[in-house]
């Protein structure tokens, strides 16, 4: 049989779940944003939904309050992320430990995070306790407001504690495929430390790093959970709203809630469209 | 540019017993061009990183003229060290490349064009400075290494097996280019090379290195003329070489006794003659018979090699004689004033 068909046999049942589950389910979202709901007697077919969602109130506070948080998730933990693999690289006593409990965050899902840090530094939550029991603070009030905050700085602690070894183990790799030898290379040359990190280090590391930051931004950026459980109320993030307004008893918000996980959607393609020709255009620089 | 010494320079890797380099005292002169030779792992590379600063001594110390740099950074040492595979900045174009250590000075901008340019011009790399260094060969690689340690007019100019990476023609040009370039600038040099032949066509003087010590320094004659051991002369191809014991000019060994002129002291020795010092046929002192087991023909000369009591010797003689002695018994002389002799010590 010809390789070529015999290999679409092959792939025909995943192909078929992917087409219907995902493809159809984005078609569906896709015509319900467009107004196409013949369940409550619609069949338009306009903007209407994108430009109530765009108007409405809360969704600019929204846009940039999930830009924010993906923006500084994705930095925080790419600095920490560096930052801890040049220690990393170095030899040193119990470093087996460290590197193991340097990747443990990799294996333990968001939500379970998301959970730790709420029983964690919630004002009810287990640092506010000790801090009231060693008499740093006398009332739980006191305790600085870190979940449910205008910030979003629990979800962001969430992103970060998970992606810091995700990061972390891309730019190690980078690291040890390169040795010390520019680093030598630049110290002879008459660069101190910080500028062989400057000049030296941080533009070899950077081509390595830079896709998986874009993939980090991206999920932070149409995640639902971790905001969903830690985040507050209003403003929420994109997803949390566009998660809010499908649940709405109204189901003519539906469109809405359509309209917004479109534009999540479309957004992260860019992303991922981006980060294909950013790794490609890597790829033959180093090859 | 600077002398350099080195006293009493040890050193030993993190997690290993021995050290990679053991108590080497060694002066390279102001303006000089030095090779450290030696096989892989004698410690040679690491000596070029001790004097660059990029490892610290376990103990000894470093003098550039008489300022002792033992302590001093490898930043501030200005003692430039090119690597044998370049490693010029992928990201940076050439000219970038050469900036690169008057950038990290923070000199003035126009300064650093100036000397760029004229570093450029001198290693003949204008045409490329716009490339990246990807888009170089393997010999331009290699001026733009060299470019980037020279512009900086370093008290020392380290190389590391600067002509390892290069093919055959290449490597003959470089070697010019490297030699013309140094004299013209007369900055101290000091190259590391584990080929013989590559480290007499270019040094001054050489140091041989073996298991982490310096063996032996001089001018590239006397290893080949005055070896200080049997492993030295066979470094440098000579491997004619006999274990035998002196007695005032006279050494019997297991082929017999003969003559030899020098003054060394009475005791074991190991004597070496060079292959183009032994001649063929009995010329009344020294004579021997021995089978040429192999006649090769060189073009302008005839290289045999004969069996001397189990070892094979090496004898190099005019091709004009045309005669076959491969297979035959001959007799063969080694003249007693072209003979070295060894003293063996301790041992």
């Amino acid at each position: 049989m010809n390789t070529g068909l015999s290999l679409i046999f092959m792939l025909a049942p995943a192909l078929v779940v992917i087409l219907v589950l995902f493809a159809g389910g984005l078609a569906l979202g896709f015509s319900q944003s467009l107004g196409y709901m013949p369940i409550i007697g619609a069949y338009g077919f306009n903007l209407d939904a994108y430009l109530q969602l765009i108007k409405s109130p809360g969704f600019v506070p929204s846009l940039l309050l999930t830009i924010f948080i993906s923006v500084l998730a994705t930095l925080l933990a790419v600095v920490l992320a560096v930052a801890t693999a040049l220690t990393l690289r170095k030899r040193f006593v119990g470093k087996k430990i460290v590197s193991f409990l340097y990747q443990f965050p990799l294996t333990v899902p968001h939500l379970v995070v998301a959970v730790g840090v709420l029983l964690l530094v919630s004002q009810s939550g287990l640092m506010a306790r000790a801090a009231f029991q060693v008499g740093l603070i006398s009332d739980p009030a006191q305790f600085p407001i870190l979940v449910f905050d205008d910030l979003g700085i629990g979800v962001i602690l969430v992103y970060v504690w998970k992606e810091v070894p995700f990061i972390g183990l891309i730019a190690l790799a980078v690291l040890q495929s390169m040795g010390n030898d520019y680093e030598e290379q630049a110290r002879t040359l008459g660069a101190n430390s910080w500028q062989t990190f400057r000049h030296v280090l941080l533009p070899l590391i950077i081509p390595g790093i830079l896709p998986g930051s874009i993939i980090i931004f991206a999920y932070v950026f149409s995640s639902f959970e971790v905001p969903f459980l830690l985040g507050k109320s209003y403003p929420a993030m994109l997803s949390v709203l566009s998660y809010r307004l499908y649940t709405d008893v109204d189901l003519d918000a539906r469109p809405q809630a359509m309209a917004m996980s479109i534009l999540i959607a479309v957004f992260v393609l860019i992303l991922v469209l981006f980060y294909r020709r950013l790794s490609q255009r890597i790829l033959r620089r180093s090859g | 540019m600077s002398s350099v010494a080195l006293h009493q320079l040890s050193h030993s890797y993190a997690g290993s017993t021995y050290p990679a380099v053991k108590d080497i005292d060694f002066t390279i002169e102001k303006g000089e061009l030095v090779s450290l030779l030696g096989p892989s792992g004698c410690g040679k590379t690491t000596t070029l990183k001790l004097i660059a600063g990029l490892l610290r001594p376990t103990s000894g110390e470093i003098y550039f003229d008489a300022d002792r740099v033992t302590d001093v950074k490898p930043e501030r040492r200005e003692a430039v060290m090119v690597f044998q595979n370049y490693l010029l900045f992928p990201y940076m174009s050439i000219e970038e490349n050469v900036g690169f250590g008057l950038r990290m000075r923070r000199l003035n901008k126009q300064v650093i064009a100036q000397r760029v340019q004229e570093i450029l011009a001198v290693m003949k790399l204008e045409k490329l400075k716009g490339r990246k260094p990807a888009q170089l060969s393997g010999g331009q690689q290699q001026r733009a290494a060299l470019a980037r340690a020279l512009v900086l007019q370093p008290k020392v100019l380290l190389l590391d097996e600067p002509l390892s990476n290069l093919d055959a023609h290449l490597r003959d040009e470089m070697r010019e280019l490297i030699l013309s370039i140094q004299r013209s600038l007369g900055v101290t040099t000091i190259f590391v090379t584990h080929d013989q032949e590559e480290a007499v066509l270019l040094a001054d003087r050489i140091a041989l290195m073996f298991d982490g010590k310096i063996q032996q320094v001089g001018e590239s004659k006397i290893f080949y003329e005055r070896p200080a051991s049997r492993r030295i002369a066979s470094f440098f191809g000579n491997n004619n070489s006999i274990s035998g014991f002196k007695e005032n000019r006279r050494v019997t060994c297991s082929i017999g006794e003969f003559l030899v002129e020098s003054d060394a002291a009475a005791g074991p020795v190991t004597v070496v003659i060079r292959p183009e010092s032994i001649l063929f046929g009995d010329h009344g002192v020294n004579s021997f018979n021995a089978l040429v087991k192999r006649q090769i023909y060189m073009g302008t000369h005839n290289r045999y090699r004969i069996d001397v009591d189990g070892a094979e010797w090496e004898v190099i003689a005019s091709a004009d004689s045309g005669a076959d002695l491969e297979g035959k018994r001959v007799s063969f002389s080694l003249p007693p004033e072209k003979i070295w002799v060894i003293p063996e010590r301790g041992q």
